[in-house]
Protein backbone atom coordinates (compact mmCIF):
# COMPACT_ATOMS: atom_id res chain seq x y z
CA UNK A 1 0.00 0.00 0.00
CA UNK A 2 1.20 3.66 -0.77
CA UNK A 3 0.80 6.14 2.32
CA UNK A 4 0.45 9.60 2.21
CA UNK A 5 4.23 10.18 4.24
CA UNK A 6 5.72 8.83 1.31
CA UNK A 7 4.26 10.93 -1.21
CA UNK A 8 5.71 14.49 -2.22
CA UNK A 9 6.47 16.53 -4.78
CA UNK A 10 9.42 14.66 -5.91
CA UNK A 11 7.03 11.00 -6.37
CA UNK A 12 6.99 9.52 -9.89
CA UNK A 13 3.69 8.56 -11.07
CA UNK A 14 4.53 4.85 -10.56
CA UNK A 15 4.54 5.37 -6.97
CA UNK A 16 0.99 7.65 -6.74
CA UNK A 17 -2.25 5.93 -6.26
CA UNK A 18 -4.50 5.63 -8.76
CA UNK A 19 -6.90 8.73 -9.23
CA UNK A 20 -5.19 10.32 -6.46
CA UNK A 21 -6.98 7.91 -3.42
CA UNK A 22 -5.65 8.22 -0.11
CA UNK A 23 -5.50 5.33 2.02
CA UNK A 24 -5.69 6.71 5.68
CA UNK A 25 -7.81 9.52 7.69
CA UNK A 26 -6.30 12.49 8.78
CA UNK A 27 -3.61 12.88 6.35
CA UNK A 28 -3.89 17.14 5.78
CA UNK A 29 -1.42 17.56 8.68
CA UNK A 30 1.55 16.10 7.35
CA UNK A 31 1.14 18.42 4.87
CA UNK A 32 2.18 22.49 5.09
CA UNK A 33 -0.71 24.20 2.99
CA UNK A 34 0.25 27.38 4.86
CA UNK A 35 2.97 28.82 2.06
CA UNK A 36 1.16 31.64 1.17
CA UNK A 37 0.14 33.09 4.78
CA UNK A 38 0.87 36.59 5.48
CA UNK A 39 0.24 36.90 9.42
CA UNK A 40 0.76 35.19 12.04
CA UNK A 41 -1.42 34.49 15.67
CA UNK A 42 0.41 34.64 18.52
CA UNK A 43 -1.34 33.15 21.42
CA UNK A 44 -1.01 34.38 24.86
CA UNK A 45 -1.71 31.56 27.57
CA UNK A 46 -1.54 33.96 30.36
CA UNK A 47 -4.67 36.17 29.23
CA UNK A 48 -6.84 33.05 28.08
CA UNK A 49 -9.68 33.15 30.54
CA UNK A 50 -11.31 30.35 28.49
CA UNK A 51 -14.04 32.53 27.14
CA UNK A 52 -14.64 30.01 24.53
CA UNK A 53 -14.85 32.92 21.70
CA UNK A 54 -11.46 32.08 20.04
CA UNK A 55 -13.60 29.07 18.49
CA UNK A 56 -16.04 30.90 16.28
CA UNK A 57 -13.77 33.71 15.78
CA UNK A 58 -11.42 31.28 13.91
CA UNK A 59 -11.96 28.91 11.23
CA UNK A 60 -14.29 26.16 11.86
CA UNK A 61 -11.60 23.19 13.48
CA UNK A 62 -8.76 25.73 13.81
CA UNK A 63 -9.35 25.90 17.31
CA UNK A 64 -9.55 22.27 18.74
CA UNK A 65 -11.95 22.22 22.06
CA UNK A 66 -11.18 19.38 24.42
CA UNK A 67 -12.76 18.39 27.57
CA UNK A 68 -11.25 20.25 30.75
CA UNK A 69 -9.31 22.52 28.68
CA UNK A 70 -9.99 24.85 25.64
CA UNK A 71 -7.07 25.44 24.69
CA UNK A 72 -4.51 23.09 23.62
CA UNK A 73 -2.51 24.87 20.56
CA UNK A 74 -3.15 27.43 17.88
CA UNK A 75 -3.04 25.14 14.97
CA UNK A 76 -0.53 27.14 13.00
CA UNK A 77 -2.25 26.96 9.58
CA UNK A 78 -3.09 29.85 7.23
CA UNK A 79 -6.89 29.30 7.66
CA UNK A 80 -6.29 30.88 11.30
CA UNK A 81 -4.24 33.85 9.96
CA UNK A 82 -6.17 34.33 6.85
CA UNK A 83 -9.61 34.29 9.09
CA UNK A 84 -7.54 36.95 10.86
CA UNK A 85 -6.33 39.40 8.73
CA UNK A 86 -9.96 39.27 6.45
CA UNK A 87 -12.06 39.38 9.18
CA UNK A 88 -11.19 40.87 12.12
CA UNK A 89 -10.64 44.79 12.17
CA UNK A 90 -8.95 44.73 15.68
CA UNK A 91 -6.73 41.81 16.08
CA UNK A 92 -6.91 42.75 20.26
CA UNK A 93 -10.81 41.85 19.74
CA UNK A 94 -9.72 38.82 21.74
CA UNK A 95 -7.14 39.66 24.61
CA UNK A 96 -5.33 36.08 24.44
CA UNK A 97 -4.77 36.20 20.39
CA UNK A 98 -2.61 38.67 18.50
CA UNK A 99 -1.44 38.99 15.00
CA UNK A 100 1.93 39.40 14.27
CA UNK A 101 3.30 39.93 10.29
CA UNK A 102 5.09 36.98 8.84
CA UNK A 103 8.67 37.86 8.05
CA UNK A 104 9.13 38.32 4.49
CA UNK A 105 9.72 34.83 2.86
CA UNK A 106 13.24 34.92 1.34
CA UNK A 107 13.90 35.84 -1.81
CA UNK A 108 13.77 32.89 -4.19
CA UNK B 1 -30.17 -21.45 -26.67
CA UNK B 2 -31.78 -19.23 -29.50
CA UNK B 3 -34.07 -16.48 -28.53
CA UNK B 4 -35.63 -13.39 -30.41
CA UNK B 5 -35.05 -10.12 -28.18
CA UNK B 6 -34.46 -6.37 -29.00
CA UNK B 7 -30.89 -4.99 -28.17
CA UNK B 8 -32.74 -3.23 -25.36
CA UNK B 9 -34.02 -6.41 -24.35
CA UNK B 10 -30.78 -7.95 -24.16
CA UNK B 11 -28.56 -5.76 -22.23
CA UNK B 12 -31.31 -5.57 -19.73
CA UNK B 13 -31.00 -8.96 -19.55
CA UNK B 14 -27.46 -9.14 -19.10
CA UNK B 15 -27.98 -6.64 -16.43
CA UNK B 16 -30.14 -9.19 -14.63
CA UNK B 17 -27.76 -12.00 -15.46
CA UNK B 18 -25.26 -9.92 -14.11
CA UNK B 19 -27.15 -8.96 -10.54
CA UNK B 20 -25.00 -5.96 -9.85
CA UNK B 21 -25.73 -3.85 -6.77
CA UNK B 22 -26.60 -0.74 -7.70
CA UNK B 23 -28.09 0.87 -10.93
CA UNK B 24 -28.74 4.54 -11.34
CA UNK B 25 -31.77 4.80 -14.04
CA UNK B 26 -33.12 7.78 -15.72
CA UNK B 27 -34.83 7.42 -18.86
CA UNK B 28 -34.40 8.85 -22.38
CA UNK B 29 -35.28 7.48 -25.86
CA UNK B 30 -34.21 5.01 -26.93
CA UNK B 31 -32.50 3.70 -23.96
CA UNK B 32 -35.65 4.10 -21.48
CA UNK B 33 -36.69 0.46 -22.13
CA UNK B 34 -33.15 -0.87 -20.26
CA UNK B 35 -34.18 0.59 -16.83
CA UNK B 36 -37.64 -0.13 -17.22
CA UNK B 37 -37.16 -3.86 -17.88
CA UNK B 38 -34.75 -3.97 -15.27
CA UNK B 39 -36.97 -1.88 -12.89
CA UNK B 40 -39.17 -5.43 -13.52
CA UNK B 41 -36.41 -7.46 -12.74
CA UNK B 42 -36.21 -5.68 -8.93
CA UNK B 43 -39.74 -5.66 -8.59
CA UNK B 44 -40.00 -9.52 -9.27
CA UNK B 45 -37.53 -9.88 -7.18
CA UNK B 46 -35.26 -11.53 -9.45
CA UNK B 47 -31.95 -9.39 -9.08
CA UNK B 48 -31.44 -7.59 -5.57
CA UNK B 49 -29.97 -4.63 -7.05
CA UNK B 50 -30.51 -1.42 -5.04
CA UNK B 51 -32.38 0.62 -7.81
CA UNK B 52 -31.93 4.27 -7.49
CA UNK B 53 -34.23 6.58 -9.77
CA UNK B 54 -33.61 9.81 -9.84
CA UNK B 55 -34.12 13.06 -11.38
CA UNK B 56 -31.52 13.53 -14.18
CA UNK B 57 -28.46 11.94 -15.73
CA UNK B 58 -26.42 14.07 -13.96
CA UNK B 59 -27.43 12.07 -10.57
CA UNK B 60 -27.83 8.39 -12.63
CA UNK B 61 -24.15 8.93 -12.56
CA UNK B 62 -23.33 10.11 -9.44
CA UNK B 63 -25.14 7.37 -7.92
CA UNK B 64 -23.16 5.16 -10.03
CA UNK B 65 -19.73 7.26 -8.99
CA UNK B 66 -21.05 7.05 -5.30
CA UNK B 67 -21.87 3.51 -5.46
CA UNK B 68 -18.45 2.30 -6.93
CA UNK B 69 -17.04 4.24 -4.67
CA UNK B 70 -18.15 2.24 -1.95
CA UNK B 71 -17.55 -0.54 -3.08
CA UNK B 72 -20.86 -1.58 -5.01
CA UNK B 73 -20.69 -3.02 -8.67
CA UNK B 74 -22.89 -0.20 -10.46
CA UNK B 75 -24.66 -0.01 -14.10
CA UNK B 76 -26.37 2.98 -15.99
CA UNK B 77 -28.15 3.37 -19.25
CA UNK B 78 -28.57 6.48 -21.22
CA UNK B 79 -28.95 8.00 -24.68
CA UNK B 80 -28.09 11.22 -26.11
CA UNK B 81 -28.62 14.46 -24.37
CA UNK B 82 -28.72 12.30 -20.95
CA UNK B 83 -25.45 11.25 -21.62
CA UNK B 84 -24.47 15.08 -22.47
CA UNK B 85 -25.94 16.01 -18.98
CA UNK B 86 -23.34 13.02 -17.91
CA UNK B 87 -20.32 14.60 -19.44
CA UNK B 88 -19.06 16.13 -15.82
CA UNK B 89 -19.43 12.84 -14.44
CA UNK B 90 -17.94 10.90 -16.87
CA UNK B 91 -14.85 12.10 -16.07
CA UNK B 92 -15.23 11.95 -12.49
CA UNK B 93 -16.12 8.83 -12.82
CA UNK B 94 -12.83 7.69 -15.39
CA UNK B 95 -10.42 10.07 -13.38
CA UNK B 96 -11.30 8.26 -9.93
CA UNK B 97 -10.56 5.29 -11.75
CA UNK B 98 -14.44 3.62 -10.97
CA UNK B 99 -15.24 0.63 -13.20
CA UNK B 100 -18.99 2.05 -13.41
CA UNK B 101 -20.44 -0.38 -16.61
CA UNK B 102 -22.77 2.24 -18.80
CA UNK B 103 -24.65 1.18 -21.72
CA UNK B 104 -24.94 3.69 -24.33
CA UNK B 105 -27.99 3.72 -27.18
CA UNK B 106 -26.36 6.00 -29.17
CA UNK B 107 -28.42 8.64 -30.61
CA UNK B 108 -28.13 12.29 -32.58
CA UNK B 109 -27.62 14.98 -30.09
CA UNK B 110 -29.75 17.99 -30.29
CA UNK B 111 -30.32 20.15 -32.15
CA UNK B 112 -32.41 20.19 -33.61
CA UNK B 113 -34.21 17.83 -31.13
CA UNK B 114 -33.91 14.15 -32.86
CA UNK B 115 -34.53 10.92 -31.29
CA UNK B 116 -32.83 8.40 -33.82
CA UNK B 117 -29.41 7.40 -34.50
CA UNK B 118 -25.71 8.94 -34.85
CA UNK B 119 -22.64 8.57 -33.10
CA UNK B 120 -22.61 12.07 -31.72
CA UNK B 121 -23.62 11.80 -28.18
CA UNK B 122 -20.73 9.09 -27.54
CA UNK B 123 -18.55 10.61 -29.59
CA UNK B 124 -18.93 13.64 -27.89
CA UNK B 125 -17.47 11.54 -24.36
CA UNK B 126 -14.82 9.83 -26.78
CA UNK B 127 -12.31 12.06 -24.62
CA UNK B 128 -12.97 11.03 -21.00
CA UNK B 129 -11.54 8.59 -20.30
CA UNK B 130 -14.09 5.97 -20.72
CA UNK B 131 -13.27 2.44 -23.07
CA UNK B 132 -15.55 2.58 -25.50
CA UNK B 133 -16.84 -0.64 -27.27
CA UNK B 134 -19.63 -0.50 -29.85
CA UNK B 135 -21.96 -3.43 -31.40
CA UNK B 136 -23.30 -4.20 -34.67
CA UNK B 137 -25.91 -6.41 -33.74
CA UNK B 138 -27.92 -7.55 -30.36
CA UNK B 139 -25.82 -10.38 -30.08
CA UNK B 140 -22.70 -8.15 -29.82
CA UNK B 141 -24.58 -5.42 -27.18
CA UNK B 142 -25.37 -8.87 -25.29
CA UNK B 143 -21.66 -9.83 -25.48
CA UNK B 144 -20.24 -6.50 -25.07
CA UNK B 145 -22.21 -5.57 -21.97
CA UNK B 146 -21.14 -8.75 -20.31
CA UNK B 147 -17.25 -8.59 -21.15
CA UNK B 148 -17.17 -5.24 -19.68
CA UNK B 149 -16.60 -6.06 -16.19
CA UNK B 150 -14.01 -8.27 -16.38
CA UNK B 151 -12.20 -5.57 -18.62
CA UNK B 152 -13.08 -2.31 -16.11
CA UNK B 153 -12.65 -3.56 -13.43
CA UNK B 154 -8.93 -5.76 -13.76
CA UNK B 155 -6.07 -3.74 -11.43
CA UNK B 156 -3.94 -3.13 -14.48
CA UNK B 157 -7.12 -1.48 -16.30
CA UNK B 158 -9.87 -0.23 -13.30
CA UNK B 159 -11.56 2.15 -15.88
CA UNK B 160 -14.97 2.75 -16.71
CA UNK B 161 -16.85 0.71 -20.11
CA UNK B 162 -19.41 2.03 -22.01
CA UNK B 163 -20.53 -0.28 -24.04
CA UNK B 164 -22.83 1.38 -27.39
CA UNK B 165 -25.18 0.39 -29.69
CA UNK B 166 -27.06 2.00 -32.67
CA UNK B 167 -30.26 3.62 -31.23
CA UNK B 168 -33.22 1.85 -32.66
CA UNK B 169 -31.43 0.05 -35.54
CA UNK B 170 -30.04 -2.32 -32.68
CA UNK B 171 -32.13 -0.90 -29.51
CA UNK B 172 -35.48 -1.52 -30.93
CA UNK B 173 -34.91 -4.31 -33.80
CA UNK B 174 -35.92 -7.68 -32.79
CA UNK B 175 -32.87 -10.28 -33.69
CA UNK B 176 -32.36 -14.11 -33.09
CA UNK B 177 -30.17 -14.08 -30.07
CA UNK B 178 -27.70 -16.60 -28.66
CA UNK B 179 -28.10 -15.76 -24.46
CA UNK B 180 -25.77 -17.27 -22.22
CA UNK B 181 -26.68 -18.91 -19.03
CA UNK B 182 -26.66 -17.20 -15.71
CA UNK B 183 -24.79 -19.17 -14.04
CA UNK B 184 -22.03 -19.05 -16.99
CA UNK B 185 -22.21 -15.21 -16.96
CA UNK B 186 -21.65 -14.92 -12.70
CA UNK B 187 -18.81 -17.22 -13.27
CA UNK B 188 -17.32 -15.76 -16.37
CA UNK B 189 -17.93 -11.86 -14.30
CA UNK B 190 -16.71 -13.39 -10.93
CA UNK B 191 -17.46 -11.27 -7.23
CA UNK B 192 -16.53 -7.53 -7.76
CA UNK B 193 -13.45 -7.24 -4.95
CA UNK B 194 -11.75 -3.88 -5.22
CA UNK B 195 -9.00 -3.82 -3.07
CA UNK B 196 -9.63 -0.03 -1.72
CA UNK B 197 -13.17 0.99 -1.25
CA UNK B 198 -15.20 3.35 0.76
CA UNK B 199 -17.26 0.85 2.97
CA UNK B 200 -13.88 -1.06 4.01
CA UNK B 201 -13.83 -0.15 7.39
CA UNK B 202 -10.54 -1.27 8.28
CA UNK B 203 -9.03 0.86 5.58
CA UNK B 204 -10.24 4.41 5.42
CA UNK B 205 -10.21 6.04 1.77
CA UNK B 206 -10.35 9.24 0.38
CA UNK B 207 -11.97 9.70 -3.34
CA UNK B 208 -11.34 12.36 -5.47
CA UNK B 209 -9.04 14.94 -3.47
CA UNK B 210 -7.87 18.24 -4.75
CA UNK B 211 -5.34 17.50 -7.19
CA UNK B 212 -2.87 20.50 -8.10
CA UNK B 213 -0.07 20.88 -10.78
CA UNK B 214 2.65 18.99 -8.44
CA UNK B 215 0.31 15.75 -8.95
CA UNK B 216 -2.30 16.42 -11.78
CA UNK B 217 0.04 15.29 -14.62
CA UNK B 218 1.29 12.16 -12.58
CA UNK B 219 -2.52 11.47 -11.89
CA UNK B 220 -3.22 11.95 -15.14
CA UNK B 221 -0.02 9.28 -16.48
CA UNK B 222 -1.55 6.90 -14.68
CA UNK B 223 -4.87 7.30 -16.47
CA UNK B 224 -3.46 7.47 -19.66
CA UNK B 225 -1.36 4.00 -19.11
CA UNK B 226 -4.50 2.00 -18.02
CA UNK B 227 -5.66 2.99 -21.14
CA UNK B 228 -2.94 1.82 -23.05
CA UNK B 229 -3.23 -1.35 -20.59
CA UNK B 230 -6.71 -2.20 -21.46
CA UNK B 231 -6.02 -3.27 -25.35
CA UNK B 232 -4.26 -6.26 -23.77
CA UNK B 233 -6.94 -6.66 -20.86
CA UNK B 234 -9.76 -6.78 -23.81
CA UNK B 235 -7.94 -9.00 -26.05
CA UNK B 236 -7.79 -11.72 -23.00
CA UNK B 237 -11.12 -11.00 -22.31
CA UNK B 238 -12.17 -11.88 -25.47
CA UNK B 239 -10.35 -15.35 -25.46
CA UNK B 240 -11.97 -15.99 -21.92
CA UNK B 241 -15.44 -15.30 -23.75
CA UNK B 242 -15.42 -17.34 -26.67
CA UNK B 243 -14.49 -20.36 -24.62
CA UNK B 244 -17.85 -20.10 -22.97
CA UNK B 245 -19.67 -19.04 -25.87
CA UNK B 246 -17.60 -19.94 -29.50
CA UNK B 247 -17.98 -16.45 -30.03
CA UNK B 248 -14.69 -14.78 -31.06
CA UNK B 249 -13.86 -10.57 -30.88
CA UNK B 250 -11.24 -8.67 -31.48
CA UNK B 251 -10.33 -5.32 -31.56
CA UNK B 252 -12.13 -4.63 -34.47
CA UNK B 253 -13.38 -7.01 -37.20
CA UNK B 254 -12.12 -7.30 -40.70
CA UNK B 255 -14.34 -8.89 -43.73
CA UNK B 256 -12.86 -10.04 -46.75
CA UNK B 257 -9.78 -8.05 -45.80
CA UNK B 258 -7.16 -10.96 -46.94
CA UNK B 259 -6.66 -9.55 -50.04
CA UNK B 260 -8.82 -6.30 -49.96
CA UNK B 261 -7.44 -3.45 -52.38
CA UNK B 262 -10.86 -1.11 -51.49
CA UNK B 263 -11.85 -0.93 -47.72
CA UNK B 264 -14.24 0.73 -45.53
CA UNK B 265 -13.79 1.84 -42.18
CA UNK B 266 -17.15 2.44 -39.79
CA UNK B 267 -18.90 1.07 -36.51
CA UNK B 268 -21.73 0.12 -35.98
CA UNK B 269 -25.38 -1.54 -37.61
CA UNK B 270 -23.72 -0.15 -40.86
CA UNK B 271 -21.05 -2.98 -40.97
CA UNK B 272 -24.52 -5.23 -41.87
CA UNK B 273 -25.12 -3.16 -44.93
CA UNK B 274 -21.49 -2.79 -46.38
CA UNK B 275 -21.26 -6.73 -45.27
CA UNK B 276 -23.94 -7.02 -47.81
CA UNK B 277 -22.50 -4.69 -50.73
CA UNK B 278 -19.16 -6.11 -50.22
CA UNK B 279 -20.41 -9.82 -51.00
CA UNK B 280 -22.14 -8.05 -53.94
CA UNK B 281 -18.94 -6.25 -55.49
CA UNK B 282 -17.05 -9.44 -54.64
CA UNK B 283 -19.01 -11.41 -57.00
CA UNK B 284 -18.06 -8.94 -59.87
CA UNK B 285 -14.31 -9.44 -58.98
CA UNK B 286 -13.65 -6.24 -57.26
CA UNK B 287 -11.74 -6.42 -54.04
CA UNK B 288 -13.63 -5.13 -51.57
CA UNK B 289 -13.19 -5.24 -47.86
CA UNK B 290 -14.28 -3.73 -44.51
CA UNK B 291 -12.42 -3.03 -41.38
CA UNK B 292 -15.50 -2.52 -38.68
CA UNK B 293 -14.34 -1.16 -35.09
CA UNK B 294 -15.34 -2.54 -32.14
CA UNK B 295 -13.13 -0.70 -29.53
CA UNK B 296 -13.05 3.07 -30.52
CA UNK B 297 -11.52 3.45 -27.07
CA UNK B 298 -8.73 2.61 -26.60
CA UNK B 299 -8.34 3.00 -30.40
CA UNK B 300 -6.89 0.24 -31.86
CA UNK B 301 -4.42 2.29 -33.72
CA UNK B 302 -1.50 -0.01 -34.61
CA UNK B 303 -3.82 -2.75 -35.22
CA UNK B 304 -5.59 -0.67 -38.02
CA UNK B 305 -2.56 0.75 -39.65
CA UNK B 306 -1.25 -3.60 -39.95
CA UNK B 307 -4.98 -3.92 -41.65
CA UNK B 308 -4.90 -1.36 -43.95
CA UNK B 309 -1.63 -1.98 -45.30
CA UNK B 310 -1.72 -3.22 -48.09
CA UNK B 311 -4.86 -1.42 -49.30
CA UNK B 312 -5.09 1.15 -52.15
CA UNK B 313 -8.54 3.60 -51.07
CA UNK B 314 -10.05 3.69 -48.03
CA UNK B 315 -13.00 5.65 -47.09
CA UNK B 316 -13.41 6.30 -43.61
CA UNK B 317 -17.08 6.19 -42.91
CA UNK B 318 -18.04 8.85 -39.44
CA UNK B 319 -21.69 8.82 -38.54
CA UNK B 320 -21.55 11.90 -36.50
CA UNK B 321 -20.28 15.02 -37.40
CA UNK B 322 -17.73 16.37 -35.10
CA UNK B 323 -17.56 20.28 -36.66
CA UNK B 324 -13.70 20.08 -37.28
CA UNK B 325 -14.39 21.02 -41.03
CA UNK B 326 -11.52 18.16 -41.50
CA UNK B 327 -13.52 14.80 -41.46
CA UNK B 328 -15.17 13.29 -38.62
CA UNK B 329 -13.67 12.03 -35.11
CA UNK B 330 -13.25 8.22 -36.73
CA UNK B 331 -11.28 9.78 -39.77
CA UNK B 332 -8.86 11.87 -37.61
CA UNK B 333 -8.22 8.71 -35.79
CA UNK B 334 -7.46 6.72 -38.81
CA UNK B 335 -5.44 9.32 -41.02
CA UNK B 336 -3.35 9.55 -37.91
CA UNK B 337 -2.98 5.59 -37.00
CA UNK B 338 -2.09 5.22 -40.60
CA UNK B 339 0.62 8.20 -40.90
CA UNK B 340 3.39 5.72 -40.21
CA UNK B 341 2.70 3.52 -42.41
CA UNK B 342 5.76 3.47 -45.48
CA UNK B 343 2.96 3.09 -48.24
CA UNK B 344 -0.13 4.65 -47.59
CA UNK B 345 -3.82 4.11 -49.67
CA UNK B 346 -5.44 6.82 -50.55
CA UNK B 347 -8.21 7.70 -47.58
CA UNK B 348 -10.85 9.99 -47.83
CA UNK B 349 -13.99 10.43 -44.90
CA UNK B 350 -17.66 10.33 -46.06
CA UNK B 351 -19.96 12.03 -42.95
CA UNK B 352 -23.26 9.84 -43.62
CA UNK B 353 -26.42 8.61 -41.77
CA UNK B 354 -26.96 11.95 -39.09
CA UNK B 355 -29.94 11.57 -37.06
CA UNK B 356 -30.54 8.32 -38.83
CA UNK B 357 -31.06 9.05 -42.05
CA UNK B 358 -30.74 6.11 -43.88
CA UNK B 359 -27.85 4.18 -45.37
CA UNK B 360 -28.68 1.38 -48.22
CA UNK B 361 -26.44 -1.17 -50.05
CA UNK B 362 -26.49 0.81 -52.96
CA UNK B 363 -25.12 3.96 -51.03
CA UNK B 364 -22.32 1.17 -49.91
CA UNK B 365 -21.24 0.53 -53.50
CA UNK B 366 -21.47 4.27 -54.53
CA UNK B 367 -18.55 4.90 -52.24
CA UNK B 368 -16.65 1.63 -53.49
CA UNK B 369 -17.29 3.36 -57.13
CA UNK B 370 -15.47 6.24 -56.09
CA UNK B 371 -12.52 4.32 -54.08
CA UNK B 372 -12.45 2.74 -57.51
CA UNK B 373 -11.68 5.33 -58.97
CA UNK B 374 -9.12 7.23 -56.82
CA UNK B 375 -7.57 3.81 -57.01
CA UNK B 376 -7.92 4.03 -60.73
CA UNK B 377 -6.70 7.59 -60.84
CA UNK B 378 -4.90 8.37 -58.20
CA UNK B 379 -7.03 11.43 -57.36
CA UNK B 380 -8.81 12.05 -54.27
CA UNK B 381 -11.16 15.00 -54.85
CA UNK B 382 -12.67 15.98 -52.00
CA UNK B 383 -11.36 14.65 -48.91
CA UNK B 384 -14.49 15.60 -46.98
CA UNK B 385 -17.97 15.27 -47.84
CA UNK B 386 -21.17 14.21 -46.92
CA UNK B 387 -23.23 11.38 -48.07
CA UNK B 388 -27.36 11.19 -48.32
CA UNK B 389 -28.65 14.76 -47.92
CA UNK B 390 -30.52 16.34 -50.77
CA UNK B 391 -28.71 19.09 -52.94
CA UNK B 392 -29.21 21.24 -55.54
CA UNK B 393 -27.33 18.57 -57.88
CA UNK B 394 -28.98 15.53 -56.75
CA UNK B 395 -28.90 13.33 -53.53
CA UNK B 396 -25.28 12.60 -52.71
Amino acid sequence: MIYAKDINEHTPWQELTPGGEIYEPGTARLFNTGTWRTNTPVFHEEACKHCMLCVPFCPDSAIPVKTGNVWTSIMCTARVAVSVKTYVPSPRLLWCLEVQPNEPPPFR
Amino acid sequence: MSHRLSGNEVVAYAMKQINPDVMGAFPITPSTEIPEYFAQYVANGEVNTEYVAVESEHSSMSVCIAAQAAGARSVCATSSCGLALMYELLYVAASCRLPITLACVNRALSGPININHDYSDSMGGRDAGWIQIYAENNQEAYDNFIMAMPIGEHLSVRLPVMTCMDGFITSHAVENIELLETDAVRRFIGQYNPEHYLLKKENPLAVGPYDLSPYYMEHKVLQAEAMKAARARILEVAVEFEKISGRSYGLFEEYRMEDAELALVLMGSTAGTAKAAIDKLREEGIKAGLVKIRVFRPFPGEELARALADTRAVAVMDKSEGFSANGGPLFAETRSALYDLKERPYLIDIVYGLGGRDVKVEDIEKVFGRLANIAQTGEIGSLYTHMGQRSKEGIA
